[in-house]
């Protein structure tokens, strides 16, 4: 395996909404393929437990980073979020990444969670996480979490890294100046301007821009090996369904379509949303074609920042041997420089 | 009498798989990993240990379903059972009141009650639909609570005591179903107890059992007055300490814990199976020891 290059690095998504077997797969196979990390999304209340699934596969690894991408800060215990940090990073001997957020907008209305205030909230949990790594007794209240004496016992502090998945600007900025990594997931035009305001948020809280680490998460659909576009599409409406209006109004795109998309997805979901998606909206709210085109997009990413980019989901067609051959061509190319 | 030991107390997550390794090899027939208060999360402990063993059964527990939601707990042991066998159980409960206040988790009694109950009939169904072959177990005390626990496939009573045990399988014994597992969990401490006191391990966890008795069964065995002056000397100083050890006294405290060495284990095991007893899990200090684990690896063999 060739060492890559610096530019970016090349990791694989998977949500706990995946197969154990699908999983397992992933798991034994991310070291050989060269994968910089493996990030796990949580889709609240959906197949595998996310801490589960975290642990197996930090137990199934021996190189590459696990981390969750992302856990909403909103649905756990602040102290479960905590000792599963802990328990995590001590599975994992410092491989794993604790990838932290609020949550999508209609993930968390379907589950009646309503958050006045998203940036301080994930600002406090954040801060109370990390106060409590280091070892401290901790009393902390927010709008869901209230905790009165409570520690971890901890004889020594822990540094676990924290990603943050943000989109909005005040979370972008949140980001830069206290989180070791941020995980976007937009469209290129918008994340142009997410890593330049983390950049910016970094160096004007004193730290420098490498401090924070910028993780794409784009949905990837590898056409060339039998992929169906409709599952494209469906995750393309779901992606659109969650997008605040901050960053669709940075985008040049048909906003009466993209609207109707969003109100459908929240009226009867993403499979009907996933009718009103055309190719343009899936050119630009997702990295799809051919691997040569693929890694090319990936090469863009990297020129406007992106350290590391996240291939998948979602995995359909002939996912595996998709991942094999888009590996297999970053490292071609890392070759031939 | 199935035994069982509980890990994941205090120790480093390499320390509870090495135990679980020599309890596997031993023929313990589970270990239970331990959740809050304890620090490490249970299910992804769990899964180390599953990575590392064969045999045994892993029980994760106690759980509070007032703390998880209850889709958290199926899914835990929907995925471990997924990804390592169908080698997995569960014993719920409601917890440690105070400790579950103190991260802003407060219920009234009977809310806890029937916010458990309810948690184990929607677990039992999921996990049932989902096809794993998983025991749900009910941890009690209370009368309120072992009647309960009939709802699931069995209970591990918290009690050491033969006098207690027996009253506490007198609510159930006529109902008692087919298969229906029986059971205990004691704070234990294999070895020398003469100066039970002094062995601030087992007298410790002996404190913390009994402080939790309710108020119907205190009454019952007459210890009611013993033990609210140690409870409100507790509130005031909110730890055990000396004083309140001292208030608690040895001979109630005793009754809070198996503490002796080899053959009044295998005397104690013995009086348990004439109960009709199927299961003992020996709960802290003793799977906190370094030799802890091997210690009962021996006396189960011996048997």
């Amino acid at each position: 395996m060739i060492e890559m290059s610096e530019a970016y690095r090349v990791s694989i998504g998977i949500t706990t909404h995946m197969s154990v077997t699908a999983t397992k797969w992933i798991a034994g196979n991310a070291d050989t393929l060269g994968a910089r990390s493996i990030w796990i999304g949580e889709d609240i209340a959906l197949g595998q437990e996310t801490f589960v699934l975290t642990a197996a596969t930090l137990l199934q690894t021996q190189k590459v980073r696990v981390g969750t991408g992302i856990i909403p800060v909103t649905v756990h215990n602040i102290t479960t979020l905590a000792r599963a940090g802990i328990t995590l990073n001590e599975i994992g001997s410092g491989r794993f990444a604790f990838g932290l957020g609020i949550g999508g907008i209609q993930d968390l209305e379907r589950h009646e969670i309503y958050i006045k205030k998203p940036v301080t909230e994930l600002r406090k949990s954040v801060n109370t996480l990390k106060r409590l790594w280091a070892g401290e007794t901790v009393d902390a209240t927010s709008e869901v979490f209230s905790i009165h004496g409570f520690n971890l016992n901890l004889t020594d502090p822990l540094t676990i890294p924290v990603f943050l998945g943000v989109r909005g600007p005040q979370m972008l900025k949140l980001t830069g100046m206290i989180a070791d990594g941020a995980i976007l997931s937009a469209p290129f035009d918008y994340l142009r301007f997410a890593i330049n305001t983390v950049n910016e948020a970094a160096e004007q809280s004193g730290r420098n821009r490498s401090d924070v680490e910028k993780v794409v998460w784009v949905p990837t659909v590898p056409t060339f090996k039998g992929i169906e576009e409709k599952v494209a599409r469906r995750v393309v409406a779901l992606v659109i369904g969650d997008m605040p209006d901050a960053v669709l109004d940075m985008l040049s795109v048909d906003r009466e379509r993209v609207n109707r998309i969003r109100e459908t997805v929240a009226s009867s979901g993403p499979k009907e949303g996933a009718r009103l998606v055309d190719d343009e909206l899936l050119d630009v709210f997702s990295i799809s074609g051919t691997k040569e085109h693929m890694v090319d997009r990936f090469e863009e990413l990297a020129e406007i920042g992106a350290t590391e980019i996240v291939l998948g989901p979602p995995f359909s067609g002939d996912w595996r041997q998709a991942l094999i051959e888009i590996f297999s061509e970053v490292d071609s190319r890392r070759d031939s420089k | 009498m199935k035994w069982g030991v509980a890990l994941n107390v205090k120790e480093r997550i390499s320390e509870t798989v090495r135990k679980a390794k020599i309890a596997d090899i031993g023929g313990i027939d589970q270990v239970w990993i331990t959740d809050f208060p304890v620090v490490k999360y249970a299910p992804a402990v769990a899964a180390a240990v599953a990575e590392q063993t064969t045999s045994c059964r892993i029980g994760v527990g106690l759980v509070s379903p007032l703390l998880y939601s209850t889709t958290q707990i199926s899914q835990f042991i929907s995925t471990l059972s997924d990804s390592y066998g169908e080698r997995f159980d569960l014993l719920l409960g409601p917890g440690d009141r105070q400790a579950l206040a103190n991260i802003g988790i407060s219920y009234s009694a009977k809310d806890t009650v029937n916010k458990t109950t309810r948690a184990l009939e929607e677990i039992k169904q999921s996990l049932s639909e989902a096809g794993h072959n998983c025991n749900v177990l009910l941890g009690a005390q209370g009368p309120v609570m072992i009647k309960a626990s009939l709802k699931a496939d069995g209970v591990l009573l918290n009690f050491s005591d033969i006098e207690m045990i027996n009253w506490a399988l007198s609510q159930i014994i006529d109902t008692i179903p087919d298969d229906f597992q029986l059971g205990v969990f004691p704070p234990t401490y294999v070895g020398n107890c003469h100066d039970f006191m002094t062995n601030q391990s087992i007298s410790h966890s002996a404190a913390m059992v009994a402080l939790g008795l309710g108020k119907t069964v205190s009454d019952i065995f007459g210890i009611r007055g013993q033990l609210q002056a140690a409870r409100d000397l507790m509130k005031e100083q909110d730890q055990i300490n000396k004083e309140i050890m001292n208030l608690l006294g040895t001979d109630l405290l005793r009754r809070f814990a198996f503490c002796g060495e080899t053959d009044h284990l295998q005397n104690f095991v013995k009086d348990l199976e004439t109960l009709g007893l199927t299961s003992i899990v020996f709960g802290p200090p003793q799977g906190i020891r370094k030799q802890g684990v091997e210690i009962l690896v021996n006396v189960k063999n011996s048997m």
